[in-house]
């Protein structure tokens, strides 16, 4: 095993299990799941969208690749920003949208909580203020971080992180990565719930 | 040695180790011989677009820590970020077990054999561009005239490859948008 540089080491955690840990509830389908990096810089949406189709199983829809979903949505294979109410439309996957309000209402929380653990997964729009910009990521799983309640999040650009997936507190998601601006960060815009298309 | 060690945060450091504490174990799978593993630490910067194109590098603010466990074992680890907030307690943001810290750690490594001779003195910190999804382990030099360095942790490139990158991941973003 290679060391950690001196100049980084804070010293050796023992693990000792605290306890704390408590039961993480996951959509199905989600052990074999691909969780790939976008395929390009603005097509975010694209790879949530094509995570979805993959672990949702949409008889329609069902295992669509980025491109796929790109081109069932623009019509041509572009690297181009979306946002995700437009796609999920179109792929007639939308449910409920929960604005930032909602993640500070106790009850919304719990029913977005519910939702995942009944399989539906929720796909989250990221926004920074100052920027005309956004990023897509999903929550697939629930479950507490620290007592609170948090989300399973496959995040298709995490750059730096090979594995592409975290647990976020579900209030870190109005803080969810730096932005343009000190105090500007990324924070949730909207999140929506999914539900299957009606055949 | 001449990369500075890195400054802690007692309050930040303590939140990473309760989350590990927290989810370690079942990240492990329960194993019989619970073992024990490194603990290392980067404290996150970030930089605001323009400040990052007229390279203004002591424009930056502290945005976190980065907290980084690795398995003694097995090539895996868990990564704690915490938030910096001003006038406010440190915050959890998230916990991830896998290759990620793997992969933090054979940059920094790579960071020490390039740069830690070359008559420099370095603070290391973690700088992340938020909006273009982009990360790099930035070795500060604290001085306008001595060159800051820049390790992307994505694509293995270097130097000034990086900031260009990112100035242009900027400008194809806004085109993208319009």
């Amino acid at each position: 095993m290679v060391d950690i540089p001196s100049f980084a080491t804070v010293g050796n955690f023992y693990i000792q299990d605290s306890g704390r840990s408590t039961e993480w509830h996951y959509v199905p389908n989600i052990t074999n799941a691909r969780f790939e990096d976008q395929n390009g810089d603005n097509i975010c949406w694209a790879a949530v969208a094509s995570f979805i189709t993959e672990i949702y199983q949409i008889p329609t829809a069902a295992g669509m690749t980025q491109d796929e979903v790109v081109f069932f949505h623009l019509r041509e294979l572009r690297d181009k920003a979306a946002r995700l109410t437009g796609v999920f439309f179109n792929l007639d996957l939308a449910d409920l949208l929960y604005d930032g309000d909602d993640l500070s209402d106790p009850d919304k929380i719990t029913e977005m909580q519910q939702a995942i653990v009944a399989g539906n997964p929720l796909g989250i729009h990221i926004s920074w203020k100052g920027l005309d910009v956004g990023h897509a990521i999903c929550a697939f799983g629930t479950g507490t971080l620290q007592g609170e309640p948090a989300f399973a999040i496959y995040d298709p650009n995490p750059n730096g992180d090979p594995d592409n997936r975290f647990e976020v507190p579900i209030s870190a998601l109005n803080h969810y990565i730096e932005g343009v601006d000190s105090g500007q960060i990324g924070h949730w815009e909207y999140a929506l719930s999914c539900r299957r298309p009606m055949p | 040695m001449t990369i500075n060690h890195v400054r802690h945060s007692k309050a930040a450091r303590d939140i990473a180790l309760a989350c590990l504490s927290e989810r370690l174990p079942s990240s492990l799978g329960h194993p019989p011989s619970i073992p024990q593993g490194s603990l290392g630490m980067l404290p996150v910067y970030s930089i605001a677009k323009h400040r990052l194109e007229a390279r203004e590098y002591h424009k930056s603010w502290r945005a976190g820590w980065r907290y980084f466990w690795l398995h003694p074992d097995r090539n895996c680890g868990a990564i704690v970020n915490i938030l910096h907030q001003t006038l406010k307690s440190p915050k959890l943001i998230s916990y991830s077990f896998g290759r990620a810290a793997l992969n933090l750690n054979r940059h920094l490594n790579k960071a020490v054999d390039v740069f830690d001779d070359d008559g420099y003195v370095y603070r290391p910190r973690l700088l992340q561009l938020g909006p273009v999804r982009m990360e790099a382990i930035w070795l500060n030099t604290q001085k306008p005239d001595e060159p800051d360095q820049f390790l992307n942790l994505h694509t293995d490139q270097d130097d000034d490859a990086f900031i260009s990158m990112a100035v242009r991941r900027y400008q194809r973003m806004k085109e993208s948008a319009n």
